[in-house]
This record gives C-alpha cells, structure tokens and sequence, in this order.
C-alpha cells in the first residue's frame, strides 16, 4: 500500500507542475491570438482602448450578413459561427464586465433558439466555448458549474480552459502573425456552386417530409433564460440594445412561428425593438444569386441586406451611425 | 453512471477505499451494493429485470443436478432460455418484430397493426443475459458447479465493472474470484488497473468522442455529403468505435483489476490483423468466445455432417447473424453478422488456397495484402454497422462508389480532425512499440514507478486539454 500510496503522489505532483507549464504555455498563446473564434476575434475586440460604436453579435448568419462599414460609425462583427443566445450572453456578460459595451449593440436571434421539436433543446453548454473565463467571469463560472455535478472538478486544472481549443489556438497563433486590423466581417465571394448547392438543399428538406404540427413545438426555457439575461443587462445601460433576426433563402419549420410570437411579445414587454427579417420580408433576396446556400447569404446579398437594415435602424433609432 | 464521468469517480474512490477497510467476508457485500447502486443509477427500475433474472437462473442451476433425467434438465434449461430471451425479445426486438410483420402483411395486401412497445432499452441487458445463459448451460452440461450462495451469484451476474458493456465474463473465471476474495492487495495489480483505466478513458474521450463529433456531424445528415466525406466519416467510425469499445473494456478491467478481480481480455491489437479470422480473435473476444461455446459448437456438427466442409461456412453464417442480432433489431446489423459470417467460412474454405499462393508470393506481400484485404471488409462493414437504415447504407455505398468520390471533403472543424488523428497518434505509437510486447501488467513489473507516474500524468493531461468534455454515452451500451 505503502508504494501505491508513493506513486500515487508522484503522479499528483508531476500532475500539478505538468498542468501548470502547459496552462502557462497556452496561456501566453492565447493572450497573443488576434483571429479566430477560439477567443482570438475575442480578444482583439476587448484589446480595443476605445470600443467600437456599433457592435453586431450572433451566429454565423451574423457574421456574413452585416457589413460593419456600411454604418456611419466604427462598427465590429464580434459574431461566432455555430453559437446562439446562450454564448451571446457570455460575450456580452464579459464586455460588460470590462466595460466595453458599445452605445449600440445588435443582437441576432435565431428562431430554432427559441423553440424545439421533440428532445432537440438549445443546450447551454455552448457556453463551455468561453471556459478560458471560467474563474474571471461569475456568470460564465455559473452557467458552466450548472451543466454537471462534476464540472468544478474538471477546472482544478488550468489546462480544462483550453479544452478542445489547441489546435485552432495554435493555427490562430500562427495566423496572428500576418495580422492585420479588421472589423470581424468575412463576406462569402460568390461561386459557381452555390446555385446547385442550393437547389441540392431545397431538394433534400423536401424529400425529408419533415412536417411536424405547430403543437408539437415547446418554447426553450434555456433561450428564454439566456435572453432574459441579455436584457436584464441593458434595463439600466445607456447602451442601446436591438434584436434583429435575418432573412434566410429557404424558411424553416413550422415551429418558428411559436418563436415569432414569442419573441414578439417578450421583446415589446421589456420594451426592446426586434428587427424581424425571416419569412421572405425583403423580396429582393429571393433571388438565388445572393445567397452561398438556404441559411447563408453572399457577400452581394450583404450589400443588399445591410442597408436595409441600417435605414430600419434610423426610424428606431436617432443616431449618427445611421444616417 | 458513465465510467468517463466525474460521479463514477466518486463512487469508484469509495467503493475502493471501503473495499480494502473491510474485512475479505463482507467484501462481496459491498461489491452487490455497489453494483446494484451502479446499475440503478441508470433506472432504478430495471434492477427489477436483473434481480428476476438472478432468481431464475439461481433457482434452475440449483435444480439441475437433482434432476436425474434428460427430459427434466432438458425442461429446466428451457425454463431459463425461455425467460432470458423473452426479456430481451420485449425489450429490445419486440419493435422490430411486429414493423416487419406489418411490412410483410402490407406486402401481400393484408393490413396489419401491431401496438408500439414505448419500453427503454434496460442498459447491458443483452450482456448480463448472456453471462447468465452461459452459467445456466455450462451447468446444464455438467461442465461447472452450481453456486450455492445467493448473494455471491448475484454478485457475478452483476458485477459493477462489466455489467452494461462487458467483458462477457465466465462463470469458471469469475465465481472462483468471487468465492477467493483475497486479503493482500497486489500492488502490481493496482498499478496496472490505474494505467489500464487511464488508457481506457483516453481512448473513449480523446479519440471515441473527438471522432463522434465529425462521424454524427456526417452520418446524421446524410443526404447533403459526397463519397470523400462518407470516406473519412467512415473511416473516423472506424476508429471512433474501437476507441469507444476498447476504451470501455480497459477502463472495466482496469476498475476490476483495481478490486483485485482478473477479467478477460477483450480487445488485443484488431488493427494487426492479417484475415478477418484473425480479427474477430481480437475484436470483442468475449463475445466471439461466447458465440464459439454456446452458438457455433452447437450448430456445426449437424451442419458438418450434411454438408461436410461447406457446412462450417453455413454455421458461421448462422452464429454471425445471430451476432448481427444480437446488436439489435436492425437490418444493418443482422447484414453485418452475415458478412462476417461469410467471410470467416470462405477464409476457412480458402485456407489451403491461401497458403499455396503465401508461398508463391512470399510471406510479406502475402500478409500485407491480407491486412489491407481485412482493413478494406472490416471498413465496409463498418458502413454498414454506423447505417441506421438500408437505404442509408446503400445511399453511402452509392455516393462512395460514384464520381461525387472527388468532391471537396466536407470538414466543418478542422480541429476535431487533428485532435483525433493525434489521439490515434499516440494509441498507435503505444499499440505497436509498447503492446504488441507486453500488457498493462508486463508495463508495470518493465518499467520503474516513476517512469509509470509520468505516464500516467501525461496522460491525464492529455485528457484533461484533449478530452470531449461533454462526454456522451458508450455506443455498446445500447446492445
């Protein structure tokens, strides 16, 4: 027993010095990163003295389909592909936390956030993408501690921060080096594909025969709580917070209509403009040419698309970024 | 309670701790509390189904000694077929049987509804009901004693370690283990069980569940992929359900080997192989053990006798689709055993051929072209194995085997590539310079205790930074 006992120390010591060399290493790449959405784009944005004006938050609909420049102010595109409202709350919680929220902010709402079929919920581990503020951010530590009973076990190693982030924090490190400033927008170029690609898309949803009653939907008690968070945030702010959720080229199911009405009525309650684009509200998009597939639209159809935008912002908002 | 859950790790701690502070009389005990306490962790109902099943198989094994005639033992061993099976026929195939009898009486015009059984599928049914069959039989042909002590027949029935996915363990190995609980703890044996289970969670959560995360992304949305992504999806299967079942296997005979009980090996290198005779040798040995004793030997001499050499072909095929079903009430499995099946008896049929044209190519071309012959079938069948449906199957084989082959690879995360890849990095490097020589045990009497502790360390590390936090479930448990 005697010589478990040793070695089962010694393991625990090399343990403790081998997290703390590799977490320090990590660390320092981190902290270098400029790109990327492993925490670099992050960073860059809080690495900012003077904070943008305009800041546009979301998911990868988001990211391609608001061009900042097009405002009359500095904008930022600090949206993250594949995340919803859960992540947008920490990055919003963490901006807040260092004081960098801009006077406006532009938050995109996917409709799938807030309702769900069957078993598919919106999961808040989403916000595990966050770890590295684990311990620096309460609401993220929270939010992180409720998904299971053993996540504070995990993070008495420091290396649980970069958790499946090393390769991309190595490859953003590496891209850091040819870095140049940019505003977060990466608009899709067109390609010859994408008109085949979108019919291949259309197709396939048909064949699905996915047609499920509207009773069958649940609205997501996850989204909900996330959104509440996000404008408990703003009740008091001189920052101006607006919802916007934008158009797609092939709508989705008939469950997205629960979320309509929801988010109608949860937003004009706290008094929130919405900005609701889904549902083919701007007939111009419907032409194939502006989108890359049925979700994501191509730089063009960001031209189109952020304009109009921008002008429902001025009859909402009086404010130089808009005019 | 998943082994690669921090909870398991709690109550694997105490349950050790508390196991080495008693004294060796109540240690079995504990081990049937535990063990209870494990599975009910899952549904606490479904102990119901084991406490039922230990019951009837205690009773019939008890009975079948005094049982002098054929007739009679005959009866009692039907008594226990009849209710193992009819569990697992309710709550695993019941679903299958009656859509495809709605499918056949639709097909001839009839119209036919059979109700929808909503039950869950117990966790490791199909494996306590397998260990306990095999109890039941090797008693029924004399070949082991019945065990007199309720308590510790429940205890081999359930045994925390290889209860919901295995190894399928022997009465003749595991009773005597039970019965000989030892006072001395071996520390070499503690030692293995430490590295053996850390090995284990690396290869679930390292390789299994990065790979999952690319195969799922895949698999689960079928219709918009080309063949050079169902390639690498398939080829990420491949090696995210070795990581997944060989993971869990280590990690159970790592838990066991850690209380001081000695289960079989399950896995030994399948990769190496050179025919797929040799690889169901090394893939899942216990139930390819299994099937050998209780399926295969009952089947072939009837089968020999009428068909001579072509009737080992026909058993094999007979006891590998009963594999494939035993997997679940799936088309694609029962195809998976059939193939297997076939295989393995033209591999028997072939072997003098094979050894004629070993000698005309020479022993090394001869082994590689049979390892990459093996590696190409075990591939396909794995396509088969990840389909949920046949139309799925053949629309995968259809994509992989038309010019869409040379379409771009759909990687929507590069980084769940390389984490994989440099999981599989390190499994190769340890399975090929370090396994192939010794085992856990032969690791820990090579090698000095520092040396094991960095190891080890490492390893934790590497989980901890590589590791898929969220960790899903093991895909045998659903068998």
């Amino acid at each position: 027993m005697e010589k478990l006992i040793k070695f089962l120390l010694f393991s625990l010591v090399l343990v403790v010095l081998l997290d703390f060399g590799i977490s320090r290493i990590l660390n320092q790449i981190y902290k270098q990163n400029k790109v990327g959405e492993s925490g670099g784009v992050l960073n860059y944005y809080l690495g900012h003295e003077v904070p943008s004006d305009l800041l546009i938050l979301g998911s990868s609909r988001a990211h391609r389909h608001v061009i900042p420049d097009s405002f009359n102010c500095k904008g930022f595109n600090l949206s993250h592909h594949g995340f919803r409202i859960p992540f947008t709350a920490g990055i919003l919680d963490i901006l807040q936390q260092e004081q960098k929220i801009p006077k406006i902010v532009l938050v995109h709402l996917e409709l799938n956030s807030f309702c769900y079929h069957i078993e598919d919920d919106l999961k808040d581990s989403e916000l595990r993408n966050l770890n590295f503020f684990y311990g620096k951010n309460d609401f993220i530590t929270d939010q992180i501690n409720k998904l299971s009973y053993g996540e504070k076990f995990k993070y008495l190693l420091s290396s649980y921060k970069y958790n499946g982030k090393v390769p991309s924090l190595i490859s953003n490190f590496m891209e850091t080096q040819n870095f140049k400033d940019h505003n977060g927008f990466k608009g899709l170029e067109m390609n010859p594909a994408d008109s085949s690609r979108i019919q291949k898309q259309i197709d396939i949803r048909k064949s699905l025969k996915f047609n499920p009653e509207v009773s069958e939907f649940k609205i997501s008690d996850t989204g909900k709580k996330y959104l509440n968070h996000v404008a408990e945030m703003f009740q008091n702010s001189d920052s101006n917070l607006i919802f916007f959720s934008s158009p797609r080229y092939l709508e989705n199911t008939t469950g997205e209509e629960l979320s309509r009405n929801f988010l109608k009525q949860f937003l004009e309650e706290q008094n929130i403009p919405y900005l609701d684009y889904t549902n083919y509200k701007i007939p111009e998009l419907k032409r194939k040419k502006y989108w890359r597939d049925v979700e994501h639209m191509n730089i063009d159809g960001a031209k189109v698309f952020t304009p109009i935008l921008r002008n429902d912002l001025q009859l909402l908002l009086d404010d130089s970024c808009f005019n | 309670m998943l082994f690669n859950s921090t909870i398991f790790l709690v109550f694997f701690a105490v349950v050790v701790t508390l196991y080495y502070i008693l004294p060796t009389r109540f240690r079995w005990i504990l081990l049937l509390i535990g063990s209870y306490l494990f599975y009910m962790s899952w549904e606490p109902a479904f102990i119901l189904l084991i406490l039922s099943s230990t019951i009837v198989d205690y009773f019939v094994s008890i009975k079948l000694p005094e049982t002098e005639t054929s007739k009679g033992k005959k009866r009692l061993l039907f008594i226990s077929l009849f209710f193992n099976l009819g569990l697992l026929f309710i709550f695993k195939y019941y679903n299958f049987f009656t859509e495809n009898i709605e499918l056949l009486a639709s097909s001839i015009g009839l119209n036919y509804q059979a109700s929808v059984s909503s039950l869950l599928l117990p966790v490791g049914i199909s494996f306590y009901t397998f260990q306990t069959i095999s109890y039941t039989i090797d008693v029924f042909r004399g070949e082991l004693k019945p065990e007199k002590h309720f308590g510790k027949f429940a205890l081999y029935v359930s045994f925390f370690p290889q209860l919901v996915a295995g190894p399928i363990e022997r009465a003749t190995n595991l009773l005597p283990q039970i019965n000989g609980i030892k006072k001395k703890v071996f520390h070499d044996d503690l030692l293995a069980g430490i590295l053996q289970f850390v090995f284990g969670l690396f290869k679930k959560v390292v390789i299994a569940d990065s790979a999952a995360l690319y195969v799922n992304a895949i698999y689960n949305n079928h219709q918009y992929h080309d063949g050079s992504t169902f390639v690498l999806a398939s080829l990420f299967f491949t090696v995210q359900i070795y990581g997944d079942f060989s993971g869990y296997s280590d990690m159970a005979i790592g838990a066991a080997r850690m209380l001081g009980f000695k289960l079989m090996d399950n896995f030994h290198l399948p990769f190496f192989s050179k025919s797929t005779t040799e690889l169901w040798r090394r893939w899942h040995i216990s139930l390819g053990s299994w099937a050998n004793d209780y399926m295969f030997k009952s089947f072939s001499p009837y089968w020999v006798r009428r068909f001579s050499k072509k009737g080992v072909l026909i058993s094999l095929i007979i006891t590998f689709t009963l594999i494939g079903i035993w997997h679940g009430g799936r088309w694609t499995y029962i195809l998976f055993g059939f193939m297997h099946g076939f295989i393995l008896g033209v591999e028997f049929l072939t072997k003098k051929r094979r050894k004629k044209i070993k000698k005309k190519i020479g022993s090394f071309l001869f082994s590689y072209s049979g390892w990459f012959i093996t590696m190409l079938l075990w591939f396909i069948s794995m396509i088969l194995f990840r389909s949920v449906s046949m139309e799925q199957f053949f629309h995968i084989m259809n994509k992989i085997f038309s010019a869409s082959i040379f379409n771009s690879l759909f990687i929507p995360d590069l980084g769940v590539i390389a984490t994989t890849l440099f999981g599989v990095t390190i499994l190769f490097i340890f399975e090929y310079f370090v396994f192939r020589k010794r085992n856990f045990l032969g690791l820990v009497k090579t090698y000095s205790q520092p040396t094991l502790a960095l190891v080890t360390a490492m390893f934790i590390l590497v989980i901890s930074i590589f590791g898929v936090s969220e960790g899903s479930q093991f895909i045998y448990f659903q068998f």
